[in-house]
Parts: structure tokens; sequence; C-alpha cells
């Protein structure tokens, strides 16, 4: 009988460091033992941008949550960011070999080779490919095997990363521990854990909107349709509240936390709020509309950025979704309005999954959780003898020769 | 017979110190004995007169109606002191070809006086450059909106109103920053400012540099003008005054997203600096503002000076200027460079909203570049759409900020 196991779930953000560590038990049991979450420094833009800070920050989390855990982690999962990472639909397709036109193993086999048949470049590999539904003869179909048709069509959403972004990071965990156990997207993490399978069903697009990045994914028909990155986050309304008011970053950081609204309130008078309130030296006051004037002009711009990027699914499919958000933006007041608003259709914030205790209920643990959960589902495959996943190795073949 | 080489020059300038800050900028004023200037300090607290300077005169003004105490921040005293010393005020103006006045905003003395004194010097033909402080905003809101109502009137009668903003300074300094040491250098910058200026005009520099060519710099109309200074010694000066220029630059006028419509450099130093030097200077600094539409400079040599000292005055348009501006003669003095008007990125003058004179000193209608990014400055562009989206959305799409 297969033994428990102890995982360990990264996420290093632009704005904090987190990681859940649980324990794996057959059949698919879950238990969270440890966490941790520290202040990030040296990534920004899902980058390493200083592997020296970056490193000791990551390596103080990880001490900090095998501490937390009682346990020493061999080895990580982690999740990946930044908008080195591209996505695009490869489609290939065979004919149906088989005399009685029935859809054999061969015939997938070809048609999923042709699909993902593609040359990057020396400085790109590929992280993740998504399987959409086949189209048999032009319907869609979830298996095909054993179906008669002419034509069948595979598709993937496929990720690729700047293998230089990519080998920085793992390189910052490999440091630490001796094993990567996969890489993940961001954005699919997170989508997993704030969406149930209907809503997967009936198309949702979510969105985690972070301090250096906004990582999101379309949900169709129970499938990824689309991922996407911006390298937007609270971080560049910090900037603009700076740049803006010509004051420090932390001042910045302050009015944003503590009156940042997404949607001014618009006519007639206008309140004044003080940095600090004390009066002390170096205090001063701001229109509070000006605050949300500058917020709300970030905030559109990157509600009508994701829109443009999802529009062409959503027309392709034919897609009435509704938007899900996490991330620590959407503190934010009035943020569901404005996506609403601009993405042009219902837009809620999302909630981590009622089973994970109170201090789980962050937008900041969406992540780790999600990794946790695709981590139980490969633990799950695997004592039962049906792993699908290519594993880490498998997904980023040949990275290392590079 | 002699003949004299120089030109005969019969411009007096005449200087008024306001209030405390006033005669501590006098006090503080580089001038040579040379300068034909005519410098006095008014105020009507006895108290602030103090001791008589030899280079400026004092005089307490409207003491039988206040007794020579202060004015207790009331505008309005300020105001009947002026009125009540018109006269005075206006025999002292008489015959002088321009005025530097110098103030602390948001007194009630220099509040209520200043303008009115601006105003009669208009009256007569005499242009009036102020140089004022604006008090910290922990000094009070209703402090801070007198300063401001003084410094909109000003603005209305002045050549130009060059301000020190302590707010800004004290920021500058840092959270660890006292209070006191942030006026001296603000009362130091404001020094600077006026003998930079008068020197400009008095003394014979590297370029010529007079009253008609200092017209021109400030004739905006309604605007807004900051100054900057920098100074150094040694070997290094000339570096070290540069880089306390852009320090505050930086600070004050992240990656330039204001765009300076009018510039004068004005530089100091002694015999060591040479030509290289102040080329130097000028492509560094010119860089730093993205060459404005209009630059001048002006360079004064004093061989036993030991300092580089580099103060720059930065104006921006603020609405009606454009009129001003182009009704301005053409003819520049020497060491004027034009760098024109770069296709779609100038900042077009935001103008007082109607009634609302006090808003239009902190709007500022700011337009697109490429370079106010702030924290990313040091990361790759952020290229969505042919936009860096690590500019801050407000400044690519024009939108309005009350700051």
């Amino acid at each position: 009988m297969a033994s428990s196991q102890y995982i360990g779930a990264l996420d290093m953000g632009t704005a904090k460091v987190s990681i859940l560590v649980a324990e794996l038990s057959p059949p698919s049991r879950l238990k969270i033992i440890g966490r941790a979450m520290v202040p990030s420094r040296g990534i920004r833009k899902g980058r390493v941008l200083n592997v020296r800070e970056a490193t000791t920050c990551v390596h103080r989390a990880i001490r900090e949550a095998e501490k937390s855990a009682g346990v020493n982690l061999k080895s990580l999962y982690m999740s990946i960011s930044g908008s080195h990472l591209k996505g695009e639909l490869q489609v290939g397709k065979a004919q149906v070999s088989h005399s009685a036109r029935i859809v054999t193993d061969y015939d997938v086999g070809r048609a999923v080779e042709e699909a993902k048949r593609r040359d990057l470049g020396p400085d790109r590999v590929f992280v993740q490919y998504i399987r959409n539904p086949f189209l048999l003869d032009g319907k869609k179909v979830d298996e095909p095997y054993s179906l008669r048709g002419n034509e069948i069509q595979a598709s993937f959403w496929a990720v690729h990363a700047d293998a230089r972004v990519l080998r920085e990071q793992m390189q910052i965990v490999n440091s630490f521990v001796s094993r990567i156990d996969d890489i993940f997207l961001s954005s699919l993490v997170v989508g997993r854990v704030l969406t149930s399978e209907e809503q997967r069903q009936s198309g949702v697009l979510v969105l985690d909107i972070g301090a250096g990045t906004t990582d999101f994914v379309l949900y169709g028909d129970g499938y990824v349709l689309m991922t996407g990155v911006l390298d937007v986050g609270g971080d560049h309304i910090t900037n603009d509240l700076s740049v803006a008011f010509k004051i420090p970053w932390e001042s910045a950081e302050r009015l944003k936390v503590d009156y940042g609204k997404a949607t001014p309130v618009e006519g007639a008078g206008d309140d004044w709020v003080w940095l600090r309130g004390d009066l002390s030296i170096g205090d001063r006051r701001f229109s509070k509309r000006a605050i949300q004037r500058v917020i709300h002009a970030r905030m559109e711009e990157l509600f009508q950025l994701v829109r443009r990027a999802v529009l062409p699914v959503l027309e392709r499919e034919d897609l009435r979704c509704s938007a899900l958000m996490t991330g620590g933006v959407t503190r934010l007041t009035a943020i569901e309005n404005l996506a609403g608003q601009v993405l042009k259709m219902p837009a809620a914030t999302g909630r981590n999954p009622d089973w994970v205790i109170n201090e789980l209920q962050v937008p900041e643990m969406s992540n780790v959780l999600g990794q946790v959960q695709f981590a139980l589902q490969d633990y799950s495959d695997s004592i039962s003898g049906s792993r699908k996943s290519p594993g880490l190795l498998g997904k980023v073949k040949g990275f290392w020769s590079k | 017979m002699t003949v004299s080489l120089k030109p005969v020059s019969d411009v007096k300038i005449g200087v008024i110190g306001l209030g405390r800050t006033g005669r501590k900028i006098l006090e503080r004023m580089r001038v040579r004995p040379a300068w034909d200037v005519d410098a006095i300090c008014y105020d009507c607290d006895l108290e602030v007169m103090g001791v008589s300077n030899p280079w400026f005169g004092c005089e307490c003004l409207g003491v039988g109606m206040l007794h020579g105490l202060g004015c207790g921040g009331q505008v309005e005293l300020g105001q009947s002191v002026a009125f009540g010393s018109e006269e005075t005020i206006r025999a002292w103006l008489a015959g002088k070809s321009m005025v530097l006045m110098l103030l602390g905003a948001g007194g009630g003395f220099s509040g209520g006086f200043a303008p009115e004194v601006a105003d009669w010097a208009r009256e007569m033909g005499i242009p009036v450059l102020c140089v004022a402080c604006m008090p910290f905003s922990f000094e009070g809101i209703s402090r801070i909106d007198s300063a401001r109502r003084a410094i909109d009137v000003l603005r209305e009668s002045s050549l130009a109103v060059v301000t020190v903003e302590l707010d800004d300074m004290l920021l500058w300094a840092g959270d660890e920053s006292w209070a006191q040491p942030v006026i001296e250098l603000a009362i130091d910058w404001m020094q600077e400012a006026a003998s930079s200026v008068l020197s400009l005009i008095l003394e014979e520099g590297l370029f010529a540099f007079d009253l008609t060519t200092l017209r021109q710099v400030f004739d905006l109309g309604f605007s807004k003008t900051l100054f900057i200074t920098g100074e150094g010694e040694g070997e290094k000066a000339v570096d070290d005054a540069i880089q306390q220029i852009m320090g505050f630059a930086d600070f004050r006028l992240p990656d330039s997203e204001v765009i300076v419509d009018r510039m004068l450099v004005s530089l100091r130093g002694g015999a060591s600096l040479g030509v290289a030097d102040v080329n130097r200077i000028n492509q560094t600094i010119s860089k730093r503002f993205r060459k404005p539409a209009r630059s001048f400079f002006g360079a004064t040599i004093e061989e036993k000076e030991s300092k580089v000292t580099i103060g720059v005055f930065l104006s921006i348009g603020l609405g009606g200027g454009e009129q001003a501006s182009a009704s301005a003669p053409d003819a520049a003095g020497a060491g004027e460079s034009e760098s024109g008007l770069v296709p779609g990125t100038r900042m077009r003058p935001s103008k007082p909203v109607s009634g609302e004179k006090g808003d239009a000193q902190g709007y500022f209608d700011v337009l697109i570049r490429d370079s106010n990014r702030g924290v990313f400055e040091d990361t790759e562009p952020n290229l969505v759409n042919g936009e860096d989206l690590d500019v801050p959305t407000f400044l690519r799409r024009g939108i309005r900020i009350k700051t």
C-alpha cells in the first residue's frame, strides 16, 4: 500500500512568497500541516531581478514552512507567472485510417503529434499543453476513441516560457530542495481552486490580480480555452499614486490600502484625507477623488486589456461567461462593479474552498491551494496507476541541455 | 578724457524682503558691493526688524495700527498695512527697473502686503519677480489656503512667482528630518534664487544676460515656476552640483512628467570653471528636462569664488501664457537655445477653472512620456499594443489629477 507523502507548494510572487505544506495519504486525502508567507524581495512582474535577494526570501519561506510543518521538504511544486509566458492554440489533424472509419489510438496520436509539432526558438521552452476538445468531422467530442468519422482534429492551448527566466526561478528553488516536482501556470492553479466543475462547464473567466502580474484563464465546456498574463498589478497602482502625488512608495501604498476605490464617486464635493492623520511633520492631505481617479484609470485599462485578449475566444466559442477575481488587488472597494462594466459580464470576487481554515481564506493563498489540489490529483493518479501528467521533465524536455 | 568700455547701464533693481522669512533671505544673500541694488525689509512686527543690516534697510510699517505687533496670520491686516503705507511704497518703487520680492507665503503680513505691492509695481510698469516659500501642510489648512490665495494673486501681477515648497523639501530630506533644518534649507535656496537673478543681470558674464532676456524667461503669463539649486566645491564641484540638481529633480519632477515650458540655468563659479564644464552642465540639465521649448543659460565668473553653484528655474504654463508668449519679442539674449516643439509631446497648459483660482495651481495636464516609469525604471518596457504599461495610465491618457 502506498505510504503518505509530504508535499510543498511554492508561489514566488512580487509582494509575497507563500508556501503550503501538505500531507497526502491514500486514497486521496489531503491535510495541510504547515505554511509560511514572507515579504518578497528581488522579484518583480514574475521575473527575478535580484537573484541574491530572491534566493534569501525564498529560502527563508521554505525554512519557516518546514518549521511550521515539522518536516523537511525534499521537493517542491512551484507556479510560474509573468508576461514571458506566451500561449497559443495549436491544432493538428489526421484522417481516420481504419477501414470502418473507427477512430483509433493511432489516428489520435497522429493528430496530437501534428498539433504539438512546432519548433520554438532556442530561447523558448514549452511548459504546458492544455488539451482542448477533439473535433471529429467538426463536432466537439471529449473522447474520440471508437467513434466513427473521417477526420480527427486535436487542439492544445500551448504555453511556452522564456528559458532563461524559467531557469533562474528553478535554480533558486533547486538551491534549497533537491527536486522540483512540477511547475504550474499560476492562472491554472488559481482557476482550479476558485471554480467548480459546473462553472468551468458553463464558462468562467478567472483573474488573479496580484502585486506584479494579472494572470487569467478562460474556461468553457469544462476546458481551458486560453490563459494569459499581463505584467500589471497592484504595484502599478502604487507606482501611479507615487508618481501622481510625488510621494514615496510606502506613502502611496498606504493611500492605496486605506482609500483605494476602483471607481471614483463623481459629483459635488470632495473629501480630503491626510496621509497619516496625526498632523505630524511630513503629513499631507490628498483629494480622495484624485486618488480614486488614478486607481480607476489603471484598473479600467487592466480590464480592457483582459477583455481585448479574451474577446476572440468568447466570440469563437459563442460563450456567455462570468468573471471571478482574486489576488490582493481585489480588496479595492467597488472592483466588482468596474470589472462587470468593462468585461461586460457578471463579476465577483472568488473565495477559497470552504474546507480550508480561516487563516487560508485570503487571496494570497489561492495559488498554493490550487497547487496542492493538482498535487493531490497527481498523487491519486499515481497510486491508482492512471497518471497522465508528464511531470516536470516531460514538460520541459530538453530544457536543461539548452 | 576717460573712455569706459563697459556699456552704461541704468538698471536699478529693488529687493524687498517681507516679514521674518524675507529678512532672513536678505541676510544670507551674496550681494557684491558693485551691484546697484536698493534693498529693504518691510514688516509690521518690530521684533522682526531687529538690528539693521549694512546692505539693506528695515522699515516697520503700520505701527499706528498694530502698535509694532504682527498680523497674527490675518491677511486683511497685512492688506490694511499696505494700504496705509501706499505712498511710502510707491516712493520706494519709483525709478526701479525691476523688483525682486522675497517672502514666506502663508503669513498674514506678507500674504496681504505682497499682492498690493506687486499690483502698484505693475501699475508703474515695473516687473516684479517673487520668490516665495509655501508653508508645510501640517501648519494647517487655513495657512495653506492663505498661501495659495496669495500666490495666485501674485501670479497675476508679477512676472513670475518662484515657489519653494517646504513639503517637498521635507519629503526629499526624508521622514527623519526636522522642520527647522528644512526651513533653513529653503531659505538658502530662496536666497540663491534671488542672488543668481541679480548676478545674471548685474554681472558681466560668459553670456550677455540682461533684463530683457529675463523677461523672456518668464513671459508665460500665469505660470508656475520652480527653483532647484545645487553647489559643489573642489575637484568634483561640477559633478556634485549636478548631482544635487538631479537628485531633487528626480524627486520633485520624476522623469519630467511635467513638461517644462521655460528653463533658465544660472551658473556661478570661480576661475577654474572652464567652458567645457559650462557646456557639460548645460547639456546635462537640458537633457534631464527634455529640452524645454525655450531654455536660457547664464554664467558668471568671480575669480575668488571657490564654489560652483547652479540654479535652475523651471516654468510651466498654467494658462493664459500662450498669448503672452506669442507677443513676446523674438530677440533672444545670447545663451538662449531654442529646442522647438516636439509634435505630440507638449504639455497643454491647463487653464484655471473660472472662479476656481485656487485649483489652478494644483492641476497639471500631463502627457504621454515614455519614461515616467517610477519604480519600474530598471525593468524592461512593458509594451502592449504599443504602450508601455509601466507608465502610469493617467499620464498616458492625459487624465488631470488634482495634486
